[in-house]
């Protein structure tokens, strides 16, 4: 009996896992796979809740002992002051082995079922609401491939089981907030809107599994949505779970730096935590043609990492280069340190950034 | 007590090991919130039922939710004091 069947005793979806889904995710195989993952979750949130104030508390006090004597350190004299403290080098060992623990227990649960998710995969493809393009032998840039992208195995485009791996990592990353696309509905909820009203054309930029394109249906459903996105397991993914929720969505894998989109297309982009996962030039260009196929009048919303200041954040730049160095992020360090601000100016009749914690929201007019 | 108890700690094991433990722990930890949430399951299954089921043929439906706040007191329990190192070890 297939496990797509519905469970007869439950009347409940069993999906391909044979345990039936989490929010819009297929279950893990086992229940002991779902309670691992469920205290890896706890552990890294009290390795963000607890460890990173009191790390950053440490920090400090060694710098009004006078240990960091610049405003302005280079990360090789935060470190050299930062790495011996104690508290933080616990937690920079919980924060590695939770990312670890995280995707080793993902890959090993999905795999049990493996045939069953990647059927899937490949039964949603000519189904619809939505549409999907994509080419099993697109040619990736070399910065994509160099590295696996927060040390998931397989990074976004090498395991056909990418997608699903990345949900339920992602899902643990942030805490469980986003198992209902919540965050992302919410996110996208607060997007503004041109000018002039109108809003035909929405297009999501590196959507990932597609979960803030989803969302946009649901704010704007008269207005055609697009989603796009490099690496094919994700878009497949993007395409299945859209077609699963019935959400006219239409993906595509495409470079953001090379749209195949006519010019004054889309009356809203939404590009998010795309710019620091690309070297500074690339980054630029995407940019750049995210500002091509924008109408004029229309709005591009930048969300990522923000910006470093001087004076220098000393431990928000300590705690990036962590990621930088342990968590494959080979862009993102030299990404906050680019000047976006003065970039963006440039390409655009009106920037807004607003700053909150670690993320910054650009809004874009063209 | 016996010799081989006194014999000071760090002994056998360069300084830099603690590293390694501390991902042992990680992993143990895990292991045994597994156990324990598999136990309350089963506990919860039997009461109820007045049978004892597995926990995997339980299936879940979109709507599930994880109950974070036991998960999140017992990590808060084995490694709360972590967070009261600080910026020095008490060597005493």
């Amino acid at each position: 009996m297939s496990k797509q069947a519905v469970n007869s005793s439950s009347k409940i979806n069993s999906g391909p896992t044979g345990r039936g889904y989490i929010g819009t995710m297929a279950a893990m195989s086992s229940f002991d796979d779902e309670s691992y993952l469920d205290f890896i979750e706890g552990l890294r949130m009290f390795a963000l809740r607890s460890m990173n104030p009191s790390s950053a508390k440490a920090l400090k006090e060694e710098i009004n002992a006078g240990k960091i004597k610049s405003e302005n350190p280079t990360i090789a004299e935060t470190r050299a002051v930062a790495d011996p403290i104690p508290v933080i080098g616990i937690r920079n060992r919980m924060l590695h082995s939770t990312q670890g623990l995280n995707w080793g227990r993902i890959v090993d649960s999905y795999d049990v079922n493996r045939d069953a998710l990647e059927q899937e995969l490949t039964d949603a493809e000519k189904d619809g609401p939505g549409t999907l393009r994509w080419n099993p032998n697109f040619v990736y840039p070399d910065y994509f491939t160099a590295i696996p992208y927060h040390r998931q195995p397989g990074s976004y485009h090498a395991d056909p089981l990418g997608g699903h791996v990345y949900h339920y990592g992602t899902k643990v990353f942030h805490g469980g907030s986003n198992d209902k696309d919540e965050s992302k509905i919410e996110r996208i909820g607060m997007l503004p809107e041109p000018k002039d009203g109108v809003m035909n054309k929405f297009l999501d930029i590196a959507c990932a599994i597609g979960s803030g394109t989803v969302a946009a249906k649901l704010r704007w459903p008269k207005a055609e949505v697009y989603g796009i996105e490099l690496a094919g397991p994700l878009v497949r993914y993007a395409h299945m779970r859209a077609t699963r929720l019935k959400s006219e969505v239409h993906f595509s894998q495409q470079l953001a730096e090379k749209l195949d989109f006519a010019d004054n297309t889309f009356d809203l982009i939404y590009m998010s935590t795309l710019l620091h996962e690309m070297p500074l030039e690339e980054g630029r260009k995407a940019v750049q043609e995210a500002h091509r196929v924008l109408r004029p009048g229309g709005i591009l919303v930048i969300n990522d990492m923000v910006q470093a200041t001087k004076p220098l954040n000393i431990w928000s730049d300590y705690d990036r280069y962590f990621d930088h160095r342990f968590n494959n992020e080979p862009y993102a360090y030299k990404y906050v340190h680019s000047d976006l601000d003065s970039f963006l100016a440039k390409q655009f009749s009106s920037v807004e950034n607003l700053v909150q914690g670690k993320t910054s929201t650009w809004t874009c007019t063209k | 007590m016996s010799d081989r108890v006194k014999e000071p700690l760090g002994k056998f094991a360069p300084e830099n090991i603690n590293d390694h433990v501390l991902h042992v722990i990680f992993e143990l930890a895990a292991e045994l919130w597994v156990v324990k949430r598999r136990l309350a399951e089963i506990e919860e299954s039997a009461v109820q039922g007045g049978a004892i089921t597995s926990p995997d043929a339980k299936i879940r439906d979109e709507s599930f939710a994880f109950d974070n706040s036991g998960r999140d007191a017992f990590v808060e329990r084995i490694f709360g004091s972590l967070k009261d190192i600080g910026a020095k070890l008490d060597t005493q």
